[in-house]
């Protein structure tokens, strides 16, 4: 059981993590993981695994327990029932360890805005571990990179919500996770940034960086991730490439990852007339 | 809300109350500059409100109604009628009702109920006009710090006079009586034309029988209430029309980084973690406060008690505790509430757990140790006792240390939202057990915790001196660092399985933006 001292973390996206016999370790690992609040059950013994170097893109409905699937195997949430784990570490007994694999950018940004973006990310890069030369030189890239240099010295609560979801990435990846969590990424991002931060993503799973990334906009799912996860009212239903997902779910061809996904969560599109503007 | 209803009331019957004795107690002409003075000052506090508080209520903000193509009169009828039902003009009442008792008789009620209402139409109309030409103030980030500091010098005021007491009360009567002559002047010659003079002219030369005089006084303040009325007509034309906030600000644009290059911020995660608490207590307005509270509030007990104790060995190393024991009940607590939603960055991280607790006290350690030592060298030269003086900054130290601990303590089992994080000004009823035990469970349990580390000083003091009391103050320091060390290795294994518990109580926070 982790007792809060200090864990290094393995080294390296790059090199898959191995069992003892030398057997891949998946980069996320869920069974059973379940969270309730109150008589609602949120998120209900799911299960699947993330190999290394997958994007994976989770989706769902408002409510379907996509954040909070997230926020369990991230630590932000104590999960009720299951177990999950993060490159081979369990998030509860080897929690610490765990997180020494990740970085996240949380849906509610939840940033320190009294510090300037330039302080932010060093502070975050500082508690991975990352050295104080290394910190300077990425977090100078960084900056630079994702038009926050102009920027960087202004406190983060001056920042629009575009700026501070760039500094949040940026913070999320100064120390080159090998699990890489994502909610909304894109929200509120403009055009450009959205181009850049796809750059970003590429390098990143190049190295061999394990993607899960959360988002309603189903145009970038469908272009960016290997693999779709999609969740419903806190459970799975259903799981595998856009074409797999395409043909069991017998949209057709043509079809969007829309369609499939107003497929598997059955949802009956309302008729969006309003009476009063026919 | 329903905080600001009961400290409210407690006040404006206070003030309610001490009118009445003003009215009914006072020689003649202290009654009439009373009334004038408890009229101008509505008047203020409604400007001064506006400005102040228009910045955190939306009800104040017309801007927001703007974008809705309301005609003017839906709009004034929105705004008065908002005045009406608001809590500040209900705390009014009580000082209302003193005045239409004692003022006036028979028929004479009659006016001086007109005078109010003109007197109430100006005050509002007052805040209105005040909201209308500063609105564009409310948004900018810079002016809300501002208003949050001022509010806490303010009541830090308050808890200087309360503590000052009888005292206090006394001097202010000498200075009073002494410049009586100036004051009913400025108040019955000067401020009697401004326009809640005017009302409170009428309604004294109502009373006196001078109905004709009262007459042209509240027609007077009538003339200048329909310019004010103009006035505002004028400001939500402006408004409505596009033309924007008379006064607008927009925030610094902070300083340009045009190739300047960045300077490389030592250390690792440890002293990443102390430098994020410093920069966060210099930067952010509630820590801010909390800090200046801790330290003005500790200076004034530690004034107060000065003045009515001699100054022997056993005050000088007795005041100093006395003074952390304050400060850092202040400054320390329920430091999760206090870092929000943020914390979700450490927690998200391998940061190990014990650094949180190392930062929160080496963050401390920097403002406290020298507070301590000025303290200890104004001490030192006040009580003739130097030795004496420096055992008590060191006593201070480690029960400061192990003060902290408690409060740490208190924050990891009982945490509750910080301000930045409640969505009003009180704390839920759910937390109000927590803010209730940690108010008074933590004040009577820290002298006991800390028992082993001063109680030695004390005993060998009374009995071998200041010398023998300073060098066992040594043995207050081994101890505090000894239960430290045990202490935040615990908190930290203890904070793994909580936090994720401790961020769902306190993370309820966009109030910063």
């Amino acid at each position: 059981m982790d007792d809060g001292r200090p864990v290094y973390a393995a080294s390296g996206p790059d090199r898959a993590g191995q069992d003892e016999r030398g057997r891949m370790t998946a980069a996320i690992d869920v069974h059973g993981l379940t969270k309730r609040f109150g008589e609602k059950t949120a998120v209900d013994a799911i299960d699947f695994a993330v190999q290394p170097g997958e994007f994976l893109g989770f989706l769902g409905p408002n409510g379907a327990g996509k954040s909070t699937t997230i926020n369990m195997l991230v630590g932000l949430v104590q999960p009720d029932k299951g177990t999950a784990s993060i490159c081979g570490d369990d998030i509860r007994a080897r929690s610490l360890a765990s997180r020494a694999h990740i970085g996240v950018v949380p849906e509610d940004l939840n940033l320190y805005t009294r510090l300037t973006g330039r302080e932010f990310i060093d502070f975050v890069g500082a508690i991975y571990g990352v050295s104080a030369s290394e910190r300077r030189r990425r977090t100078g890239e960084l900056l630079d990179v994702l038009g926050l240099a102009d920027d960087a010295d202004k406190m983060i609560i001056d920042y629009s919500h575009g700026m501070q979801k760039k500094t949040s990435l940026a913070a999320a990846i100064v120390h080159v996770p090998r699990v890489l969590f994502l909610d909304e990424p894109f929200e509120g991002v403009d055009a450009l940034s959205r181009r850049t931060i796809h750059e970003l993503l590429g390098q990143l799973r190049r190295r061999g960086t394990t993607i899960f990334f959360s988002s309603h906009i189903l145009e970038v799912v469908e272009k960016l991730c290997s693999r779709v996860i999609v969740i419903a009212e806190g459970n799975l239903v259903a799981d595998g490439t856009v074409d797999e997902l395409r043909a069991r779910a017998d949209t057709g061809e043509d079809s969007t990852l829309e369609d499939v996904f107003l497929s598997a969560v059955g949802a009956e599109t309302k008729d969006g007339k309003l009476s009063w503007l026919e | 809300m329903v905080g600001m209803a009961v400290v409210g009331g407690a006040v404006t019957i206070l003030v309610a109350t001490g009118t009445y004795w003003a009215f009914t107690r006072t020689p003649a002409p202290w009654p009439d500059t009373t009334l004038t003075l408890v009229f101008v000052a509505l008047w203020l506090a409604w400007i001064v409100g506006s400005l102040g508080f228009g910045a955190f209520n939306e009800a104040l903000d017309v801007s927001r109604l703007l974008t809705y193509p309301l005609r003017r009169e839906a709009l004034v009828i929105t705004l008065i009628g908002g005045s009406i039902f608001d809590i500040a003009t209900l705390l009014v009442v009580p000082v209302v009702g003193v005045v239409l008792m004692v003022w006036g008789h028979g028929a004479q009620k009659l006016f001086v109920m007109l005078a109010l209402a003109v007197l109430w139409a100006h005050v509002v109309l007052a805040g209105q006009i005040v909201a209308g030409i500063f609105s564009g103030l409310f948004h900018n980030r810079r002016f809300r710090d501002l208003v949050m500091a001022m509010v806490a010098i303010v009541g830090l005021g308050g808890y200087a006079a309360y503590v000052a007491g009888g005292s206090w009360q006394q001097h202010a009567i000498e200075v009073l009586t002494a410049r009586a002559e100036v004051i009913h002047h400025v108040a019955n010659h000067v401020l009697c034309w401004t326009p809640p003079g005017a009302s409170a002219r009428s309604v004294i030369l109502a009373t006196s029988g001078s109905s004709g005089s009262a007459l042209a006084w509240l027609a007077y303040a009538t003339v200048l209430l329909v310019l004010a009325g103009r006035l505002w007509l004028a400001l939500l034309d402006r408004l409505c029309a596009g033309g924007g906030s008379l006064f607008r600000i927009a925030d610094a644009p902070g300083e340009r980084n045009a190739g300047k290059p960045a300077r490389v911020e030592p250390g690792g995660a440890l002293v990443a973690m102390v430098r994020k608490e410093l920069r966060l207590s210099v930067r952010t307005p509630v820590l801010q406060v909390r800090l200046l509270q801790g330290i003005v509030m500790s200076v004034v007990l530690a004034f107060i008690t000065l003045r009515k104790q001699s100054m022997d060995p056993s005050m000088a190393l007795m005041v100093p505790m006395g003074m952390m024991l304050l400060l850092t009940m202040i400054a320390q607590q329920n430091g999760f509430g206090y870092e929000g939603a943020s914390m979700s960055t450490w927690i998200t991280s391998p940061l190990p757990r014990a650094n949180v607790f190392h930062a929160w006290m080496l963050s401390h350690l920097v403002i406290a140790v020298p507070y301590v030592v000025v303290l200890a060298v104004v001490l030192a030269y006040l009580s003739g006792h130097p030795v004496a003086a420096l055992g008590g900054a060191v006593l201070a130290i480690a029960i400061d240390v192990l003060l902290c601990l408690v409060m740490f303590f208190a924050s990891l089992v009982l945490p509750f939202p910080g301000p930045q994080g409640r969505r009003s000004i009180q704390p839920k009823s759910a937390h109000t057990g927590a803010v209730l035990i940690i108010g008074l469970v933590v004040p009577l349990a820290s002298p006991l915790v800390s028992a082993p580390a001063w109680a030695p000083v004390f005993l060998v003091n009374w009995k071998w001196g200041e010398v023998a009391a300073a060098a066992t103050t040594l043995w207050s320091v081994v101890f505090a660092v000894i239960v430290y060390v045990v202490v935040v290795r615990a908190l930290g294994s203890s904070l793994v399985g909580r936090e994720a518990r401790i961020f769902s109580v306190v993370r309820h926070s966009h109030a910063e933006q």
